[in-house]
């Protein structure tokens, strides 16, 4: 047997040792980017379906004004015009209106939402949500009418 | 030699691998689309907001599209730049060169319902339109005409530029030209032959949707069509000294605002001027939108009313979009955004 190894077989190892390894940290780079691109494309899923929610439907009871009464989130009074009553009524939501909200959206329990809708000069008019700063958020932005002008919809999903 | 095909061995292997790379790496693309389909949903939410709340009529009515651009941009971010085209309205003044005689003018501003100078301005949804008349009945001197009305066939090859600078030209008359004007040959053809002119197939030719609301001014005691059916308009005074209209001499009397069916299409009487006193004593009508948009019967109604010959084009080589032959009269329609509500009544 021979105890002597060819230089080019040491390069070609060599050459193939570092593929392999950089094809491993690229994949394994990837893997968590893409991890990360599902959650993102599952929070925009999600903001998006609520954000439909907030311009088209009006909730049930259909007038309601009150977090009390609601048995089905909705913020409109008819598709892309909001009813000021209803914004006003979740603005500066408590914790546990936030809750109430957040189970009838049936939002999943490890994602959290803010909503935030402004006026044409980013001044705001309702705020209802948690804010979360280690995690990351998703934004979704609409527009709707309010009281004949037209008003931001910001919506994060954490 | 066999060290060679060692180093070819770990070339074609490093090519593979670097080969199926781009497919750990594509998802990226993922996040652009997003960022488009947001982008456009975010404008998509603006423009019907906009309509909803009236503030896109006033801006579009107004001719301030620069307003409108800047309210839009202040609604966006920052890195976010726009354009903004607003096809298919009229242009605030529409320019009429009329290459015809004294009487050939007196008709057609009859026909136009501008027989008055109060009426060279009118209203067509929301929008203030006013038409003027060129000071001349030569066509090598209407370079500023934005149409060019003549009465009867002729041939027009010189002038084809104008049509290239879209300009339409608008023959009013009964008979089948012989000759080719601008080297077009007139197409017989039925209503039902252009049924699908609204389908999407032909997205650009929607052009019935422009008839929809436009007034048609109707002087008193004069004639107009509908279905190719004959009605006189009277207008008068009622018992209440309300200004009213009677239709073919029938006893019903209308006012501003009724819908009257006449042969099946809904007609609107949106004005009616009765005072005597200046003389000018007419009656505003237009066709009613229907939420089925029923384009057979406009075309019926149109047809019936209007016997004219228009040529336009924006688009080289697309001069004449659809045309039918009714009773003596011929008809061919062209769409130009620039010109959507110059119709010639018959009647005139």
């Amino acid at each position: 047997m021979k105890a002597q190894l060819n230089i080019d077989f040491i390069l070609a190892v060599t050459l193939f040792i570092i593929s392999i390894l950089f094809v491993s940290y690229t994949v394994m780079q990837n893997a968590f980017l893409l991890r990360s691109e599902i959650d993102k494309e599952q929070k925009r899923l999600i903001g998006y379906a609520i954000s439909q929610l907030i311009i088209f439907d009006k909730g049930y009871p259909e007038d309601w004004n009150s977090l009390d009464s609601l048995q089905k989130f909705g913020l409109s009074l008819s598709p892309y015009i909001l009813s000021r009553n209803k914004i006003n009524a979740i603005n500066n939501c408590s914790y546990e209106n936030y809750n109430k909200i957040k189970n009838l959206l049936s939002l999943p329990t490890e994602n959290d939402f803010l909503l935030i809708i402004t006026n044409q000069y980013d001044e705001t008019i309702s705020k209802c949500g948690l804010e979360h700063k280690l995690r990351e958020i998703v934004w979704i932005r609409r527009f709707a009418i309010l009281d004949g002008n037209i008003v931001k919809i910001n919506l994060g999903i954490y | 030699m066999k060290g060679f095909i060692k180093i070819l061995e770990v070339v074609l292997s490093l090519l593979l691998i670097f080969g199926i790379l781009p497919f750990f790496t594509s998802f990226s693309k993922s996040n652009d689309e997003w960022n488009n389909a947001l982008l456009s949903l975010s404008l998509r939410d603006i423009l019907i907001s906009l309509d909803k709340s009236g503030i896109l009529k006033s801006y579009i009515v107004s001719g301030n599209l620069e307003g409108l651009k800047n309210y839009i941009s202040s609604l966006l971010p920052g890195n976010v730049m726009i354009e903004i085209y607003v096809n298919g309205i009229p242009k605030n003044v529409i320019k009429i060169g009329c290459n015809c005689t004294l009487e050939e003018k007196i008709r057609l501003e009859r026909s136009l319902g501008i027989y008055f100078p109060e009426d060279y301005t009118f209203s067509l949804r929301g929008k203030i339109v006013r038409f003027e008349f060129l000071n001349t009945n030569e066509i090598e001197k209407m370079g500023d005409a934005d149409v060019i009305i003549f009465f009867g066939c002729r041939d027009l090859s010189k002038y084809l530029n104008y049509l290239n600078e879209g300009k339409a030209f608008i023959m009013i008359g009964n008979d089948i030209c012989e000759e080719k004007i601008f080297n077009i040959t007139l197409k017989d053809g039925l209503v039902s032959s252009y049924s699908q002119i609204n389908s999407n197939s032909l997205e650009p030719f929607r052009i019935g949707e422009y008839f929809i609301d436009v007034p048609i001014r109707i002087y008193n005691n004069s004639n107009f069509w509908v279905k190719e059916m004959s009605h006189s308009l009277y207008v008068c005074i009622d018992n209440n000294s309300l200004p009213c209209i009677r239709i073919d001499n029938l006893p019903e009397e209308y006012h501003i605002g009724d819908t009257i069916t006449i042969d099946e299409t809904r007609i609107k009487i949106k004005d009616i001027d009765a005072d005597e006193s200046d003389g000018r004593v007419f009656s505003d009508i237009s066709i009613i939108a229907s939420f089925i948009f029923n384009l057979s019967l406009i075309l019926s109604f149109l047809k019936s009313i209007f016997s004219v010959v228009i040529f336009s084009a924006n688009i080289p080589g697309l001069i004449s979009i659809f045309s039918f032959k009714q009773k003596n009269s011929s008809f061919i329609l062209s769409h130009d955004s620039k010109l959507t509500c110059l119709f010639i009544p018959f009647s005139a």
